[in-house]
């Protein structure tokens, strides 16, 4: 389970002052849970992740409490946070097109993970690759292992870093907007694909878009952030049902509608 | 639809016939390269003397390729050096910045504010001539521009997604300079470093012509040249033959160089 109590992350502004990008939230993320955060550009949802994450950018200032079952992750070095990231974090960026080295064969990239924090051998690594580009469904794996980044489509890339992220069996994955570069039918086959790996490797989610109908479409609740504070948090069918907040009812009410 | 990049292969053709001819030139010469024959001095090029003789009567051709050995063998060395240490200094500083960064690069400023075949003359003066000082001096002095070149690149990745993306993974700085980033700017590196050969080659024949390079017994192109020099008008052959060879060399990883750079933009 995740804590995360009053998280601030600062950046300092062109005279040098720290201007708040997310001003102390807390939420937590039980296990097997899919947690969606939803907000506008710049309401501190991706600072938010990238915290989480531990790979805030260099000059922001990070405080508060980050706890992985019970542990801060705050105060460890540099060195210890390596050892969580990968093997209890894992992450997925929004492109799928340069997100992934273009000079390293797809199945190296995979097994990273188990390359940087276990002492499997080749063989044993390849097998654990293989399996986990089974496990997101791509078709074929022994030839997508081979591959390059540049010789297969934006959804089997997506699918490749969903693979490397899982495969060290991470508590949380963190999925920053990894769907909004993609065309409408492999968004939702990823949408799929991110639900059924949830279920079945109980592995909680924390899920971050701006498109309200893809966090209603996935997650179990979701978090209104606006601004960089929290103005709304619950069930998705509450929140989405009975908004309390008059910026969640706005966003809300701008899902464009179907017309006949 | 691909573009053939007929910079690179030019280049990469000339450069490969040159450095097969000198490496050629380490086992065989048609002549032994110092045997003087006085029957046959300052001969113009015929079959048995493809470059002619000079004026001892010792076989141009030979001399040529024993001379672009040591060039190729100085070239070699100095761009070893300058370029692995540039690398090194350039993707430390290029990644991490900060105060490193800032100081390395102002002594790298200040090192690159003068000309360097004046700066490797004022080292040979104080340490000596000779084939190994030359590498060692010239060696150095290639570093800043390595390392200057390697910095900017690994500034500019580090930013990119899939560097985060090997960050997330938990991978080590080291890891991800050397694993990730290093090889997707291995295009520029190998364009600079074949840059970096040429200019090589000529700051050697540089220091070699005015006598601040390699010395007897060793055969140098630079030196070669100002042997010439006194007897153009006689022995036209001389200097034409030496200037062309080396010309030749310069221009194959010129191109070479360019070719790698066109390759790199397209990419």
């Amino acid at each position: 389970m995740i804590e995360v109590k009053n998280l601030r992350v600062a950046f300092p502004d062109k005279a040098g002052k720290p201007e708040q990008a997310v001003k102390g939230i807390s939420f937590t993320i039980g296990d097997g849970e899919i947690l969606g955060i939803v907000g506008e550009s710049g309401s501190g949802k991706t600072q938010t992740a990238l915290a989480l994450a531990g790979l805030s950018p260099r000059k922001a200032s990070v405080e508060g409490e980050i706890l992985l079952d019970g542990r801060d992750l705050m105060p460890l070095s540099r060195e210890e946070i390596r050892n969580v990231q990968g093997k209890d974090i894992a992450m997925v960026f929004q492109e799928p097109m340069t997100s992934l080295d273009p000079t390293m064969r797809v199945g190296r990239q995979v097994e990273e993970v188990l390359e940087i924090h276990t002492k499997l051998d080749k063989n044993a690594r390849q097998e654990l690759a293989l399996q986990a580009l089974r496990d997101v469904e791509l078709r074929d794996v022994e030839t997508v292992y081979r591959k390059y980044p540049h010789e297969l489509s934006g959804g089997q890339r997506q699918r490749a870093m969903i693979a490397g992220a899982i495969i060290g069996g991470p508590k949380l994955l963190i999925a920053d907007e990894p769907t909004t570069a993609l065309d409408v039918t492999i968004q939702a086959e990823i949408l799929y694909l991110l639900g059924k790996l949830n279920r079945e490797k109980g592995m909680s989610i924390l899920f971050i878009s701006h498109d309200l109908r893809v966090i209603r479409r996935l997650c179990h609740r979701t978090l209104v952030m606006h601004g960089g504070h929290i103005v709304e948090q619950g069930d998705v069918g509450q929140v989405f049902q009975d908004p309390q907040d008059d910026y969640t009812k706005t966003l809300i009410a701008s899902i464009p509608t179907r017309r006949y | 639809m691909k573009r053939r990049n007929w910079t690179l292969r030019i280049g990469g053709c000339v450069a490969a016939v040159m450095v097969a001819l000198i490496l050629l030139g380490t086992v065989w010469t048609p002549y032994d390269p110092n045997a003087l024959a006085g029957a046959e001095k300052s001969m113009a090029p015929c079959l048995a003397h493809l470059f002619g003789t000079d004026n001892f009567g010792r076989d141009l051709f030979s001399r040529v390729l024993e001379g672009g050995r040591t060039s190729l063998l100085i070239a070699f060395c100095t761009v070893a050096i300058g370029g692995v240490c540039g690398t090194v200094i350039g993707s430390l500083t290029g990644y991490f910045g900060g105060l490193v960064d800032e100081v390395l690069m102002r002594f790298n400023d200040s090192v690159s504010a003068f000309p360097n075949i004046l700066l490797a003359l004022v080292c040979v003066s104080i340490f000596g001539t000779g084939k190994y000082k030359i590498i060692l001096v010239l060696g150095v002095l290639f570093i800043p521009s390595f390392a200057r070149i390697v910095r900017g690149e690994f500034a500019r990745e580090r930013s990119r997604d899939y560097v985060e993306n090997a960050r997330i993974m938990g991978a080590g700085p080291f890891r991800v300079m050397f694993a990730h980033i290093l090889p997707n700017v291995k295009t520029v590196l190998l364009s600079s470093v074949a840059i970096g050969f040429n200019n090589a080659v000529l700051a050697e024949a540089g220091m070699s012509f005015l006598s601040m390079g390699v010395q007897p017994p060793d055969a140098s192109l630079g030196r070669m040249l100002a042997e010439a020099q006194g007897s153009l008008f006689t022995m036209p052959w001389y200097a034409l033959s030496t200037g062309c060879f080396m010309v030749l060399l310069i221009l194959g990883f010129s191109l070479l160089g360019q070719g790698l750079q066109e390759q790199e933009r397209e990419l």
